[in-house]
């Protein structure tokens, strides 16, 4: 009885009501969002790379190449010279490098030259290799134009083994140049890993090279992954490419540089959080005014209570269930409305971010900002049920 | 036998206590009532002109409002003694109150609004609360179809009768109606008060019936003028 009479009230005030939970739901949309995503960007990068010791690129920022190389997101301001690159490789204690040639796409995929290494040595996630789901690796043959699908890039795209494709010079969906003369074929389709691998289309270097300069070995490449022999020597290594003199080179730890990327993006996500905190407090805050408007339509109904016997308790009780009530039917609806905006926004988000957002957006990160919510909502409607059952029976009926 | 409603020196002003509060003193009460009683299963009828303090000495009756001074007896419980919310219990234990809107709640259904009356009661575990809905139902002449429609969508004279029923489903020991026909028209009136009479007589109630119409008394056993008990000078 006690529900039904909470639930047949709202009901009855449905547009204030209804109005109060959209803004709810808005506001845990906006609270929700930014924290997920926020842990989502931080999974996702960080479950990236990983067993890659040093990445190499012309001096930039840290940041910078780390983004462009393993997120493909942005572009190098200069590449390395192939002479360079032999040179690096060949120091001792480096067990393996591999060579990413950066700068051409197929219908906004990004197109990447590397070599064969590349499937051996590069790991994501928690040190998990590249498998292929259906085909088979290229070979440094330049004659042999063959191409390895990201999972993404090979279900969006349609392609399945065999199938051929141009690729277009520069990084936009759409191109002026276009290399017809050296058709690909999809060779293989890589297994989904979650990371911007997925939406990468790798090509062998040599044919790269053969495509753009119709040689097989390139003049430069973009940036290279190093693997060492003994982790602990990447400090001294590092220094040594940092100050490798034909060349002005960066080397940088990719977890470093991740590192140094949530410090510049802390600030920006505490101001994010500050702000959807702030957009919850105004929509509870919205929620007790109602509340409290309603109360002086609601005084009879008040009264009829606590003529029948109502307790104060009870009035307390029963204002502070109104209230929760509409804060869980607009986090509900935030929740499921986030929900479908992940899953149908996901392809967007991973084709221009590189992001993989999963859409359980309720999760140990996510479930402090509920729970809080809740919290803040009892305190705040204690103002109106307090106000309840010291109305005046008699003034009302 | 005690009285179903004793009350004894009973003085009580309105504003009292606002003026009290501004640290002046009122002099102008209301009600003074030295003596007067009320036995049980008896129907009474009170009137008395508009502003007389019929509604006043009710509420203080009931308990929503206490006195300045003097005691009210119910069912030999100083109700005046007690305090707010033991007050509010003993009106859910002992009595029903029938007012001038009947306020039902319009958005429950005409059973909800019945179920709210015996939810508060004490024997609000009873499992046959829907037969004796059904029952009262059908000895207010309601027809059983009322009950899953909005209080609020019933005519003035059903919107009564399910009022009744709401007081009555809790055979409350005191059945108090203040002024709960002035809206009525003549025929639909009496029907009203003679339903009233004969639920109080089967459920054994003692009947107060508060009015400014001096014809309705003629159904009641005893008509009391709120004027000659009530000795303000």
């Amino acid at each position: 009885m006690f529900l039904k009479l909470a639930l047949h009230s709202l009901l009855h005030r449905r547009l204030a009501a209804m109005l109060t939970v959209a803004s709810i739901m808005i506001s845990t949309f906006v609270v929700l969002g930014v924290e997920h995503i926020r842990q989502e960007t931080r999974n996702s990068f960080s479950k990236t790379v990983s067993g890659t010791d040093l990445i190499v690129g012309a001096r930039t920022s840290q940041v910078n190449l780390l983004l462009y190389s393993i997120f493909r997101i942005g572009n190098a301001s200069a590449n390395i010279s192939w002479n360079s690159y032999q040179e690096i490789a060949a120091i001792p204690g480096i067990a393996w490098s591999i060579p990413l040639s950066l700068g051409d796409s197929h219908r906004g995929f990004r197109v990447m030259g590397t070599t064969a290494d590349y499937f051996v040595h590069f790991r994501y996630g928690n040190n998990q290799s590249l498998a292929l789901q259906e085909g088979r690796l290229f070979s440094e043959n330049p004659d042999e134009y063959l191409a390895i699908l990201g999972a993404d890039a090979a279900e969006r795209l349609g392609y399945s083994t065999d199938h051929t494709f141009t690729l277009s010079h520069g990084l936009g969906d759409v191109s002026f140049t276009q290399h017809h003369d050296h058709p690909f074929t999809v060779a293989g389709i890589l297994s989904p890993t979650g990371t911007p691998v997925d939406q990468t289309i790798h090509v062998s270097l040599a044919s790269l090279e053969a495509v753009h300069h119709g040689g097989p070995t390139p003049e430069s490449i973009t940036a290279l992954l190093i693997g060492l022999e003994s982790r602990p020597d990447a400090f001294a290594l590092q220094r040594e490419i940092n100050n490798y003199r034909p060349e002005a080179l960066l080397a940088i730890m990719p977890g470093v540089a991740l590192m140094e990327l949530w410090q510049m993006l802390s600030i920006v996500e505490q101001v994010l959080a500050f702000i959807a905190a702030l957009v919850l407090l105004a929509a509870l805050l919205g929620m007790t005014t109602m509340l409290l408007s309603t109360l002086q339509q609601r005084g009879r109904e008040i009264a009829v209570l606590r003529t029948l016997g109502a307790s104060p308790l009870f009035l307390f009780a029963l204002i502070q269930t109104e209230a929760l009530l509409m804060t869980l039917a607009g986090m509900a609806l935030g929740i499921a409305t986030l929900t479908a905006a992940i899953i149908i926004g996901n392809d967007w988000i991973s084709s221009e971010y590189g992001l993989f957002v999963t859409a359980h957006v309720v999760n140990g990160h996510t479930l402090p900002y509920l729970i809080s919510a809740v919290l803040l909502t009892l305190i705040l409607a204690c103002i109106p049920a307090t106000l309840t059952y010291r109305s005046s029976i008699v003034l009302r009926l | 036998m005690s009285a179903a409603i004793q009350i004894n020196k009973l003085i009580y002003s309105p504003n009292a206590r606002s003026q009290a509060k501004k640290g002046l003193q009122d002099s102008s009460a209301l009600l003074q009532i030295a003596e007067w009683n009320v036995d049980p299963g008896e129907r009474v009828f009170l009137y008395g002109p508009s502003g007389s303090g019929k509604s006043s000495l009710l509420n203080l009756i009931c308990g929503i409002t206490t006195a300045d001074s003097g005691e009210i007896l119910v069912n030999d419980t100083n109700i005046s003694a007690l305090g707010a919310r033991a007050r509010d219990k003993f009106r859910m234990q002992t009595m029903g109150v029938i007012f001038q809107q009947f306020n039902l709640l319009p958005y429950l259904s005409v059973a909800d609004n019945i179920r709210l009356g015996h939810f508060f009661s004490s024997q609000a575990h009873s499992r046959q609360v829907e037969t004796a809905i059904e029952q009262l139902t059908d000895r207010l002449r309601l027809p059983r179809s009322c009950l899953h429609q909005k209080a609020a969508t019933l005519s003035m004279g059903q919107q009564q009768r399910v009022a009744i029923a709401l007081v009555l489903i809790k055979s409350p020991a005191l059945i108090i109606a203040d002024e709960p026909t002035s809206a009525l028209d003549e025929d639909t009136r009496r029907e009203f008060i003679n339903t009233l009479i004969d639920c109080a007589d089967l459920h054994n109630s003692t009947l107060l019936f508060v009015s400014h119409e001096h014809s309705l008394g003629m159904h009641f056993d005893r008509v009391v003028a709120l004027d000659s008990i009530n000795h303000v000078s």
